[in-house]
């Protein structure tokens, strides 16, 4: 049964349809909510993006979109909520990346995967809202393009944008790595 | 990655990364937690939807009940009497009226804008308490008609024309 099947009958009060539902797409929700806004409150964001998806009478389209692509649209309304910003009141130049050198990520080759795992994390978690999420659903979701730019309301060249940012200022985060493993 | 790299350029260590982040990631999800609170919300959700669902069948069914009883009752009275139906008969009645071939009953006399004929089986001695003789060829019940006003009092009742119907 595809998704928009499931989510008339979930709406319909499916038990066995909402549970395929919750269970096809409650992961890649709450690793986003968690890349954005924490760990702590990722349960939250994919709690109430149900919710709302139960309560809401309609709003899905199908030829506007995936069910994927509508459950992450109302994830991401409440992740900006909790972040505090609207989408249309994100500053888009912040950067902190500036004119420094390219990052030597050589670091990475001494790292355990455990140890890669977290300091991504970490770095992921360090940087401007609007690069952290062009990368989380680019690079971690593996979301394409076209589907970003639907997503953040904008045009692919600015997802594409956001995405090379995002990109570096992760890279010289991770760079510093060098000189820490490096000392130790 | 699904998206073309091409224009985009990326570091292959820094890619193999984001890539083992993202398998490492793969198995984090929300706590069983999320989903009973919930699969329990939409069982209140669709409970809640039989219940309006039952009420509205209720009503409806009530509606019916009532358009019936009304209907059979106009009926009624259009074939033994030649003349208009008494104005009590329809849903808006006169202000205080009890009906003019109705008996009244405990709440005549508390305004009603307003109400319904019901039909009600009764056992016949409720027609001898308004003094009425029974017809002989009744079997122990009488069906009354009972004025209801909008407000749920029963206001008046009447026998003789139900009992002229038995009888035929």
């Amino acid at each position: 049964m595809n998704d928009a099947h499931l989510l008339a009958r979930a709406r319909a009060g499916d038990e066995q349809a909402f549970g395929e539902l919750f269970a096809r797409h409650q992961g890649p929700i709450y690793r986003y909510a968690m890349h954005m806004c924490g760990a702590d409150t990722a349960d939250d964001v994919v709690q109430e993006t149900f919710l709302a998806v139960l309560k809401a009478a309609g709003g899905f389209d199908a030829e506007r979109g995936t069910v994927g692509a509508y459950l992450f649209g109302i994830a991401r309304h409440h992740i900006l909520k909790r972040l505090g910003t609207g989408p249309s009141g994100r500053p888009e130049d912040v950067d902190t990346f500036g004119s420094q050198p390219a990052p030597d990520l050589n670091a990475l080759d001494l790292l355990s995967r455990q140890e890669i795992v977290k300091a991504v994390r970490a770095a992921i978690g360090s940087l401007p809202d609007v690069y952290r999420e062009a990368v989380v659903l680019c690079d971690l979701q593996e979301m394409d393009y076209e589907s970003a730019a639907a997503l953040l309301e904008c045009p692919i060249g600015t997802v594409r944008s956001r995405l090379h940012r995002g990109r570096a200022l992760l890279a010289a985060k991770l760079s510093i790595l060098r000189s820490v493993n490096q000392a130790s | 990655m699904t998206h073309d790299d091409s224009e985009n350029p990326i570091d292959h260590r820094l890619r193999d990364a984001l890539r083992t982040t993202a398998m490492a990631d793969a198995d984090l999800g929300a706590s069983p937690a999320v989903g009973a609170r919930l699969l329990a919300d939409l069982r209140r959700q669709r409970q809640a939807q039989d219940r309006h669902r039952q009420l509205s069948w209720l009503v409806a069914a009530a509606a019916i009940v009532i358009a019936i009883t009304a209907a059979r009752w106009q009926i009624a009275d259009n074939t033994t009497s030649p003349e208009p139906a008494p104005t009590v008969a329809t849903e808006a009645a006169a202000p205080d009226a009890v009906p003019a071939d109705f008996l009244p009953l405990r709440y005549a006399n508390v305004p009603a804008r307003s109400g319904h004929i019901v039909q009600m089986v009764v056992p016949t001695t409720v027609m001898t308490s308004f003094g009425l003789e029974p017809s002989s060829a009744s079997s122990g019940v009488v069906i009354a008609d009972v004025f209801v006003g909008d407000d749920g009092l029963a206001r008046a009742v009447r026998f003789d024309l139900i009992n002229r119907e038995l009888s035929q």
